[in-house]
């Protein structure tokens, strides 16, 4: 590991270390009993008996993983074009066309048996996917710690919200704007900020992150301030019940799944070609050696500005989607909490892998919420089980759970 | 070897000087680098060698003086201009990406002489894509003359050290220099290693790249060398052909001190008058 990269992960285990710490010295009180209560024997033993029914239970959250898993699987070997061999092969394996036809059969039909919870759950798991993977451009690829990404995020839910305030516009049309004004903010904040490494990089955006908070707070007379913005049901995606398309359909929020689940695609399509390709390979030189990267003849401030502006751009389209399905905006949502979320995501799931930040956005978006349904205790310790695993992350696989897919090229091209 | 095209100077200094506070890493240097030469450096550890590579790379802005390359004053460009322009480098202590594969690794080093933009990168458009696979190609082509094409999907951390030296040398090749700056290159290899690396740096040549050298291996030096610049204290002391820097008394005193340097002049003195 290099030794930026080792850097890095120290400020990540400090913030691992002092988010539990933190929560410890503000909750410590008699909601600890609650927490004690849960790991009784007798609590433990119903939950061994009873799993296979609680299996049942989480049916939708089971399938929405297993699918996740398929997709993960085909975007894994996806990243492997970049060997020599692939490169020469550029065969499609008959392997990988049966599982994308089934991963996708799979994600077209599941908002058809899901109940509005659920498929509430897996429109939120897809725009948190979309944020883990345009974090994963800077934080993963070109390795620069972006602690205020929330704040792009929120440029692209106020550019929607500002529109329709003023002028009324409906999310479709936002969407482009957003992405201008989220690549404008990008490059604004990259410019300057890109001079600094590491750690002094994170305090910048971390500073950028919260600046966007108090700007939405404090200017009223444009963002109407913390009362936030409502936005009509006209302007949001737009509800489907009960129409021939979806015999089956018991809810009106296909729209917005298949809406979010059409942009994962594209954004994983995407990504693919940025991995392989010159700029992709940029990112990662300037991850791995600056110096040497820059002897390469690589112009590593217009490509980490590259970097910042499609990151902004990804956050962007994902706060306009997020805008236009809850119908609702406020600064409050874009707190440091949500930017270090998203990192850990990114973290968990593997910096600079393709399919890595998918999973830890499933993992860190969806356990927390069956953890809520089934064992509400430990809603208020979530921060702290969150801490500990990010700590027991830290030791015993820092490169996340899918950092090594890159590296699993030679294993399986050399054997 | 001494006769080989010189048809031109490709690399020119004047005055060149580098000072961090009050030290002169590099004082007042003229070179004249002629097209095809092999052109050595050395100079005891702490002449300023490595400093003047970084000055000719763009790494360090000189502090005094000029340098033309091709006729064009580079001196404080950045980096990657000057790559761009045809001088490639590789480093004392091997920087490599380490978590990329060799072939790209080499294909890194195609940045600046390819010119897919942002757009056309995320939508792998086909000029993209063409450009991605002779990119490919071309990184492979390097990985062959470096001899390390059944490397090629290794990453570059697990390789030998020895492989990492070529590779890195492979990567400074892909840049399509007409310079070559290689910062002792045979650091580090054994006796079969440094052969190898010297029949490589004549290939090279052979391809029409100028190649600039710092080494402290004299066998290499000595060897390959068409003309040597001695580097003292951040001053050149001499310069010529190996023959005429072996025989420099000013050199001898540099490398074995002052009394053993002028033992030796008195030596070659009393040898003239006695031949």
């Amino acid at each position: 590991m290099s030794k930026s990269a080792q850097r890095f992960l120290m400020v990540l285990w400090i913030l691992g270390l002092a988010s539990p710490l933190v929560f410890v010295g503000v909750q410590f009180d008699d909601r600890t009993r609650d927490l004690v209560a849960v790991f009784r024997k007798d609590r433990l033993v119903f939950l061994v008996r009873d799993l296979p029914a609680l299996c049942m239970k989480h049916a939708a959250t089971l399938g929405i993983l297993v699918i996740i898993a398929a997709t993960l699987y085909l975007t894994a070997r996806w990243f492997q074009r970049s060997t020599w061999a692939a490169r020469q092969a550029s065969l499609v394996s008959k392997n990988r066309i049966v599982v994308g036809v089934v991963a996708l059969f799979g994600f077209t039909v599941l908002p058809c048996f899901l109940s509005d919870k659920y498929l509430g759950l897996a429109i939120f798991t897809g725009i948190y996917m979309l944020l883990a993977m345009g974090l994963n451009l800077t934080v993963g690829m070109t390795g620069l710690l972006v602690l205020g990404y929330a704040g792009f995020y929120a440029i692209g839910a106020y550019t929607f919200g500002i529109m329709y305030l003023r002028w009324g516009v409906p999310f479709y049309v936002a969407i482009l704007p957003a992405m201008i004004t989220g690549a404008i903010v990008g490059v604004l904040v990259g410019l300057p900020s890109i001079r600094l490494r590491g750690d002094y990089l994170a305090i910048v955006t971390l500073g950028f992150g919260e600046t966007v908070r108090f700007l939405l707070k404090n200017l009223s007379d444009i963002t109407d301030g913390d009362r936030g913005i409502v936005i009509s049901s006209a302007a949001k995606i737009p509800r489907l019940a009960h129409s021939p398309l979806f015999p089956y359909s018991k809810s009106g929020e296909q729209i917005a799944y298949y809406l979010v689940f059409g942009l994962l695609l594209l954004s994983l399509w995407l990504v693919r070609n940025l991995v392989n390709s010159r700029i992709g390979r940029a990112w990662i030189a300037i991850r791995e050696d600056e110096t040497a990267a820059r002897a390469m003849g690589i112009n590593t401030v217009r490509m980490k500005v590259i970097a910042f502006m499609l990151s902004a751009i990804w956050a962007a389209v994902a706060g306009v989607i997020y805008v236009a399905r809850e119908g609702y905006v406020e600064p409050e949502v874009f707190r440091f909490d949500e930017s270090v979320l998203i990192v850990s995501m990114v973290i968990l799931g593997g910096m600079g892998s393709g399919p890595g930040p998918i999973l830890g956005a499933a993992v860190l978006y969806l356990v927390p919420q069956v953890l809520r349904d089934e064992f509400p205790a430990l809603l208020d310790y979530r921060l702290m089980i969150f801490g500990v695993v990010m700590i027991g992350m830290m030791i015993f696989r820092p490169q996340g759970l899918l950092g090594s897919v890159r590296r699993k090229i030679e294993l399986e091209t050399t054997s | 070897m001494n006769g080989a095209a010189t048809n031109g100077t490709i690399l020119e200094t004047r005055g060149l000087s580098r000072r961090f506070g009050g030290l002169k890493a590099i004082n007042d240097v003229t070179l004249t680098v002629c097209t095809g030469q092999i052109f050595s450096i050395i100079g005891p550890n702490g002449a300023g060698k490595t400093t003047l590579f970084n000055c000719l790379t763009g790494f360090y802005a000189p502090t005094d003086g000029e340098i033309y390359f091709e006729g064009d004053n580079v001196a404080g460009l950045r980096p990657d201009r000057i790559t761009e322009r045809g001088i490639a480098r590789t480093f004392q202590n091997v920087r490599l990406f380490g978590e990329m594969t060799a072939l790209e690794n080499v294909m890194v080093a195609q940045h600046c002489r390819t010119r897919a933009g942002v757009l056309s990168s995320l939508l792998g458009v086909p000029s993209a894509a063409r450009e991605e696979r002779a990119a490919a190609q071309t990184a492979m082509d390097e990985l062959h003359f470096v001899g390390l094409d059944e490397k090629a999907d290794f990453w570059a951390r697990n390789l030998a050290y020895g492989e990492q030296r070529r590779l890195e040398i492979a990567r400074a090749l892909a840049t399509k220099p007409k310079l070559l700056l290689l910062d002792e290159p045979a650091a580090g290899m054994n006796p079969a290693e440094t052969r190898e690396l010297m029949e490589l740096i004549h290939k090279i040549r052979g391809r029409g790249i100028t190649v600039l050298l710092i080494e402290h291996d004299m066998r290499v030096v000595m060897g390959i060398s068409d003309r040597i610049a001695v580097l003292d204290h951040g001053e050149k002391i001499a310069e010529g052909t190996p023959t005429e820097v072996r025989n420099d008394p000013r050199v001898i005193e540099a490398y074995l001190g002052k009394d053993e340097g002028e033992r030796m002049k008195r030596e070659g003195g009393r040898r003239r008058d006695e031949g």
